[in-house]
C-alpha cells in the first residue's frame, strides 16, 4: 500500500496540536499548527515546504525531527515510524537527520569555539579519538569553504553567512541522510544568501543529501527544490515539482502567493497582474471551515461563493500527472489558461 | 563505525573537487583572539572601583588569615593582679582573653587597636569577626545560595511542570515572609540546642542553614528566568537534534551560559548575608560570647556608644567596608558580563 | 522646480570604544515632490542611518552628523532647534517604521494615537480629530473603522497594525514619507496589500516617498528612482528603468545577478557576490566594493571614485561602469 522502502520519509496524516491552556489546568482548545498533512520524499531530492508565517511549515519540520509532541500520524523514516520509537531510540536515529537553523547568531552556543560547536554532535555519536576528531572537524570547514584555522575562534568573530556555513558544518557532521533546513538564509543579506544556496545546492549533490527546505521565499525554494508543497493554514494545500507550479498553479492560494512575490524588473512588474488578497490570515485556533482558504479566496469569490467551499474540506488530490491540489475547483484554473 | 565508513569516502570526494568559495583571510589580520570571558575579564579590569573593593576584601581576607599568628607573638609578657600572674601575647592578643587592668583602653602599642569593656584585644576581634562574616558568606552563598538556587532554577526552567509550580509557590511564601524575622524565629528556637551540641562553631552553622534557607529562591528564580530564555535559543535545539541528553544540554550549554549571572547574583547575596549574619549577632542570636563576630562587637559596645564610641565605630566600619566592596564587585561583574555594556 | 529635500554631502559617524563607525559616508540625494525614491542596500550599507539623520533622529553622541546641508524646502533642518524639529516630524515628514509590533504604544487605542498626530500638527479640536482618525483608519482599509478606532494595538494583526501606522503617517497630510523597510516583517501576501496601499495613497495626497528597503523587487514594483547604497556611500542613482535595465555599478550588477528570481530559468546556477562587505570601522582606502569586485583594477584598491553622471538620469561611483 505504501512504498515506505523506496522512500526516505513519508509523512502520513501528521497533526501537531498546541493546547490553549485557560488559567486552572483545564484546556480551552488547540492551535492547530499542523493539520493533518501527508508527503513523502524520495532519498536525493530537495522538496521545498513553504507558507507564510503560521501555515505550520516550520512545526511539521519540527515534528519529523521529533522536537516536539506529534498529536498523531505516523512518520516514516527509512521505513520505520519515529512515532513509535522511544526517545533513547530517537536519540540514535538522530545521526541521519538533522537541521539547518534559521537564525546564524543564536544557534551557536556563544561560548563554544567553532571546533567545539562541530564536536558536539561527534561525540555524542562516540565518533572516536581526538585526532580524529580534530581531523573530522577541518574536513567538515573544508567542506562548507571555511579556513580551518579558524576553528578555535568564537561564533561572534564571523558573520551571519559565515555563522550559517559553521551551522552546516555541524549538520553534516554525522552524515545524516536528511536535513532539514529551516529558513536557512532568510536572516541573511541578499547578497550572501546565493552564496549559502549554492553552497546547499554542490554539497547535496557531493553527499546525495535529502533537503526538507522550509522558507517562505518563492524564489529561492523555486531556485533550490524539486519538489514544492505549498502550505495554508497546517495543511498541504499543493504540491508539485517546481516547474509545474510557477508555470500552472491550480491552487488559487498558490496563485496569490506567486503573484505576490516582487520580481526585480520594472518592466516586468508594470506589466503583471496582481492578486492581492483580502484581509489577514484566520486564526490557527479557530481556522474557518470547509476549505480553510474560502474566507479569502479569489476563486470562489468569482464563482459566487459556492455552499461546498464552506461546507467541506477539499483533499489533496493528483489533478494531473504529479500535480496535487486541495481545491474543489483546481481545474477552473487549468481551464482558464486553456 | 558507520559513520566513519562514510567519512573516508567524503575525503575522497574532497580530494577530487576543491573547497567551495573559500572565505578570504579578513580574520587573520586580528592579532588578539577575543572570547566571551577574556571580554568579560577585560571590562571587569576597566572598571576602577571594583578592582580597589575586591583588592581590599582580599587584603581583609588575608590580613585576618596570616595576622593574628604573627600579633600574638608581639608583645611583652605582662604581670597581672588577678586572675593570671604572668600573660604572655599568645594569650592577651586573643579574641577571648579577658584582662580587666586594661578595660576601654584605646590604641597602644600593647594593644594595637585598643580594648573594650572586658579588656578584651579589638584588633583580635576583628581580624576574627571577619573571618566569621567569610565564613557565614562561603557557606550561605556558596552551598546553599548557589547549590540550591541553581539546581532547583535550572530544573524548574529547563523541566517546567511540577518543580517549576512548587518553586513559584515557595519563593512566594518566602517574600511574603521577611527573610530576617525567619531567621531570627529558627535561631531563637534552635540557637541553645545548636551551642550545646557544637558550641558557637554549631551556632555558625545554623545561621548560615538559616539565612541561606532564605535567600536561594531569588537566586532560583534569576536561574529559572535565564534557563527559560536559554531554552528559546536554537543552539538548544540544535544540541537535541544533534542528539545531546538534557543533562547533557544542561551541562554543556546552560550551566556555562548562566555563570556569569550567578556569579553576579552571588556576589550582590554575599554582603547579603554579611549583614543579616550581623544583624543576628547584634540581636544576640549569633556568634555567643566569648567567642566573637562584627555583629557580637557591636552589640557588646552599643551600650556604651555615648562614651566610647569607637568601640561600636570600629566593628561597624568593617562591617560597612565589607558589605560596601561586595555591593561594588557585584556591580562591576555585573557590568563587565552584560554584553550590552560592551561598547 | 525646487527639490523637495536635498541631503548635501551628509556624513553620519558613530563614537564607539572600538573607534569611529562611518554609517553614512559623503551621502548626497534628493527627492521631488510626489515621487517615490528607492534607497536600497543591505544591512550595514548605511540606509537606514541616513533616514534617521535626515530627521536627526539619532541620539548624538555616540552618533555624530555632519554635512553641508539638509535642506528641506530652502529650509536647513541640521540648523532647526528641537521645537522647530518636533513641528516638522510627523507633520511635514513623516515616518513608518519596520516593526509594527513596536512602533505603536500599546497602552493608548489606536485612535487616540491618530488623534494625537493630528491635534499636535493640525490644530484640530477633539471631535475633529477623531473624525479623521476616523477617515484616516477607513482609508487605510480597516474595517468598521468607527468601531476599530477604540481597539488596543494588540487586538490588530502586523499587518493590520503596518496600516495604523500608515494611518498615523499620512494623517497630517506629510509631503515626505520616509518608509523604513515597512514590509520586511510582513508575509509576502500582506506585503502586497501594504504596497499597493502605500501607492495608492501616496498617489492619492501627493506624497513623496522615500523607500528603504533591502528588496530589490519591493524596488522595482514601487520607486520611480533608486538609489543603491553600499558600506554607507551611495554607489549608483538612476531611475528605476535604467538601474534594472543597465546596471552601471559592479555592485548593483552583481546583487541583481546574485538575487533568486522567480522567473528564473530551471535550474540556473546563481551567482553569489564572494566574501563580506567591509567592516565599517576599517574602511579601505578605495572603492568600498573593489575587494569583491570582479572588474577591479590596482585604481580601485587606491582611490574612491566619485558619483558621476555614466548616461543620461544616471550615476554611478565606478571607475570601469557598466
Amino acid at each position: 500500500m505504501n512504498n515506505t522502502s523506496e522512500n526516505l520519509l513519508e509523512v502520513q496524516d501528521l497533526k501537531v496540536y498546541f493546547p490553549i491552556a485557560s488559567g486552572i489546568g483545564t484546556q480551552r482548545g488547540a492551535i492547530k499548527a499542523v493539520d493533518g498533512v501527508n508527503f513523502s520524499m524520495k532519498k536525493g531530492e530537495t522538496l521545498g515546504l513553504v507558507g507564510e508565517s503560521g501555515c505550520g511549515k516550520s512545526t511539521t519540520g519540527r515534528a519529523i525531527l521529533q522536537l516536539l509532541p506529534v498529536t498523531s500520524g505516523k512518520i516514516f523514516f527509512q521505513g520505520e515510524n519515529l512515532n513509535s520509537l522511544s526517545l533513547n531510540q530517537i536519540r540514535q536515529r538522530r545521526a541521519n537527520m538533522q537541521m539547518i537553523f534559521q537564525d546564524p547568531f543564536s544557534s551557536l552556543d556563544p561560548r563554544y569555539t567553532i571546533s567545539q560547536v562541530i564536536a558536539e554532535p561527534l561525540k555524542n555519536f562516540r565518533f572516536g579519538s581526538q585526532k580524529a576528531m580534530q581531523n573530522r572537524i577541518s574536513e567538515l570547514l573544508e567542506l562548507v569553504g571555511m579556513n580551518p584555522a579558524y576553528a578555535n575562534r568564537f561564533p561572534h568573530e564571523f558573520s551571519g553567512g559565515q555563522r550559517q556555513r559553521i551551522g552546516i558544518a555541524r549538520s553534516l557532521a554525522l552524515n545524516p541522510s536528511l536535513v532539514i533546513a529551516d529558513e536557512p538564509v532568510s536572516a541573511l543579506d541578499v547578497s550572501v544568501q546565493a552564496q549559502v544556496l549554492n553552497l546547499m545546492e554542490d554539497l547535496q549533490k557531493k553527499l546525495s543529501l535529502t533537503f526538507l527546505f522550509i522558507a517562505h521565499n518563492l524564489s529561492v525554494v523555486r531556485h533550490i527544490s524539486s519538489r514544492v508543497a505549498v502550505m495554508y493554514l497546517g495543511r498541504i494545500v499543493e504540491m508539485t515539482d517546481s516547474k509545474s507550479l510557477y508555470a500552472m498553479p491550480l491552487h488559487p492560494y498558490t496563485e496569490a502567493l506567486l503573484s505576490a512575490i516582487p520580481i526585480p524588473d520594472p518592466v516586468l512588474e508594470l506589466k503583471r497582474e496582481r492578486i492581492v488578497l483580502k484581509g489577514d490570515l484566520p486564526s490557527p485556533a479557530n481556522p474557518p471551515a470547509g476549505c480553510h482558504f474560502h474566507t479569502r479566496c479569489p476563486r470562489a469569490a468569482a464563482m459566487g461563493n459556492p455552499e461546498i467551499c464552506r461546507t467541506e474540506a477539499p483533499q489533496l488530490l493528483e489533478k494531473s500527472s504529479n500535480h496535487l491540489a486541495a481545491c474543489h475547483f483546481a481545474d477552473y484554473a487549468a481551464k482558464k489558461e486553456g | 563505525m558507520d559513520i566513519e565508513k562514510k567519512s573516508e569516502s567524503m575525503l575522497e570526494h574532497e580530494i577530487l573537487s576543491s573547497p567551495l568559495e573559500m572565505e578570504p583571510d579578513i580574520l587573520a589580520a586580528e592579532q588578539n583572539v577575543s572570547t566571551p570571558l577574556r571580554d568579560s575579564f577585560r571590562r571587569f579590569t576597566q572598571d576602577k572601583r571594583a578592582l580597589v573593593s575586591l583588592t581590599i576584601v582580599i587584603l581583609m581576607v588575608l590580613t585576618s588569615l596570616i595576622l593574628p599568628p604573627i600579633y600574638q607573638r608581639i608583645g611583652p609578657v605582662l604581670s597581672l593582679r588577678h586572675g593570671f600572674l604572668h600573660a604572655a601575647p599568645s594569650q592577651y592578643h586573643t579574641p577571648w582573653f579577658i584582662n580587666n587592668e586594661y578595660v576601654d583602653k584605646g590604641p597602644s602599642s600593647l594593644y594595637w587597636l585598643g580594648t573594650n569593656y572586658l579588656g578584651q584585644d579589638l584588633l583580635s576581634r576583628v581580624l576574627a569577626g571577619i573571618q566569621v562574616s567569610m565564613l557565614v558568606a562561603v557557606m550561605v552563598v556558596g552551598l546553599l545560595d548557589v547549590g540550591l538556587g541553581v539546581l532547583f532554577g535550572v530544573l524548574a526552567g529547563y523541566y517546567g511542570g511540577i518543580i517549576d509550580t512548587v518553586l513559584a509557590r515557595f519563593t512566594d511564601l518566602i517574600f511574603a515572609f521577611p527573610g530576617l524575622l525567619f531567621a531570627v524565629l529558627i535561631t531563637g528556637i534552635f540557637g541553645q540546642k545548636a551551642i550545646q551540641t557544637a558550641g558557637n562553631n554549631g551556632m555558625l552553622i545554623l545561621v548560615s542553614f538559616t539565612l541561606g534557607l532564605t535567600v536561594w529562591p531569588q537566586m532560583a528564580r534569576y536561574v529559572r528566568g535565564q534557563t527559560l530564555q536559554l531554552k528559546e535559543q536554537q543552539f538548544i535545539e540544535a544540541a537535541r537534534t544533534t542528539g545531546s541528553t538534557s543533562l547533557q544540554i544542561i551541562i554543556r550549554h546552560i550551566l556555562p551560559n548562566i555563570a556569569s549571572l550567578v556569579v553576579v547574583a552571588a556576589t550582590l547575596d554575599i554582603s547579603g548575608a554579611v549583614i543579616n549574619e550581623g544583624v543576628l549577632s547584634l540581636l544576640g542570636l549569633g556568634v555567643q560570647p566569648p567567642g566573637s563576630s562584627l555583629g557580637l562587637m557591636i552589640n557588646e559596645s552599643i551600650s556604651n556608644i555615648a562614651q566610647y564610641p569607637y568601640e561600636t565605630l570600629l566593628p561597624a566600619a568593617v562591617l560597612a567596608v565589607l558589605v560596601l566592596c561586595f555591593s561594588f564587585i557585584g556591580d562591576g561583574m555585573r557590568d563587565a558580563f552584560d554584553p550590552r555594556t560592551k561598547d | 522646480m525646487p527639490h523637495l529635500l536635498e541631503v548635501a554631502n551628509l556624513t553620519t559617524e558613530f563614537h564607539t570604544r572600538a573607534g569611529i563607525v562611518k554609517a553614512v559616508n559623503g551621502v548626497n540625494l534628493f527627492i521631488d515632490p510626489g515621487e517615490t525614491l528607492g534607497i536600497v542596500g543591505e544591512s550595514g550599507s548605511g540606509k537606514s542611518v541616513t533616514a534617521l539623520s535626515i530627521l536627526r533622529l539619532l541620539p548624538t553622541p555616540p552618533a555624530s552628523i555632519t554635512g553641508n546641508q539638509i535642506l528641506y524646502q530652502n529650509q536647513d533642518i541640521l540648523k532647526l532647534n528641537e521645537k522647530q524639529l518636533r513641528a516638522l516630524r510627523g507633520g511635514k515628514i513623516s515616518m513608518i517604521f519596520q516593526d509594527p509590533m513596536t512602533s505603536l504604544n500599546p497602552v493608548y487605542t489606536v485612535g487616540f494615537q491618530i488623534a494625537e498626530s493630528v491635534r499636535l500638527h493640525m490644530n484640530l479640536g477633539r471631535k475633529e480629530a477623531i473624525d479623521r482618525a476616523i477617515d484616516m483608519l477607513d482609508k487605510v482599509g480597516i474595517p468598521s473603522a468607527a468601531k476599530r478606532i477604540n481597539s488596543y494595538p494588540h487586538e490588530f494583526s502586523g499587518g493590520m497594525r503596518q496600516r495604523v501606522m500608515i494611518a498615523i503617517a499620512l494623517s497630517c497630510n506629510p509631503e515626505l514619507l520616509i518608509a523604513d523597510e515597512p514590509t520586511t516583517a510582513l508575509d509576502v501576501t500582506i506585503q502586497a496589500q501594504i504596497l499597493e496601499l502605500m501607492k495608492g495613497l501616496t498617489h492619492e495626497f501627493h506624497t513623496a516617498v522615500m523607500l528603504i528597503t533591502h528588496d530589490m523587487g519591493v524596488v522595482a514594483g514601487s520607486t520611480q528612482r533608486v538609489v543603491v547604497m553600499y558600506a554607507g556611500s551611495i554607489v549608483e542613482s538612476a531611475t528605476t528603468t535604467q538601474l534594472f535595465a543597465m546596471p552601471a555599478h559592479q555592485y548593483t550588477k552583481a546583487l541583481l545577478r546574485s538575487i533568486p528570481r522567480l522567473d528564473d530559468e530551471d535550474g540556473k546556477r546563481l551567482e553569489p557576490i564572494t566574501g563580506q562587505p567591509p567592516d565599517l570601522l576599517h574602511l579601505p582606502k578605495g572603492c568600498p566594493f573593489a575587494a569583491r569586485c570582479p572588474k577591479a583594477q590596482q585604481q580601485c584598491k587606491e582611490s574612491v571614485p566619485a558619483l558621476t553622471e555614466v548616461q543620461p538620469g544616471q550615476f554611478a561611483a565606478c571607475f570601469y561602469p557598466f
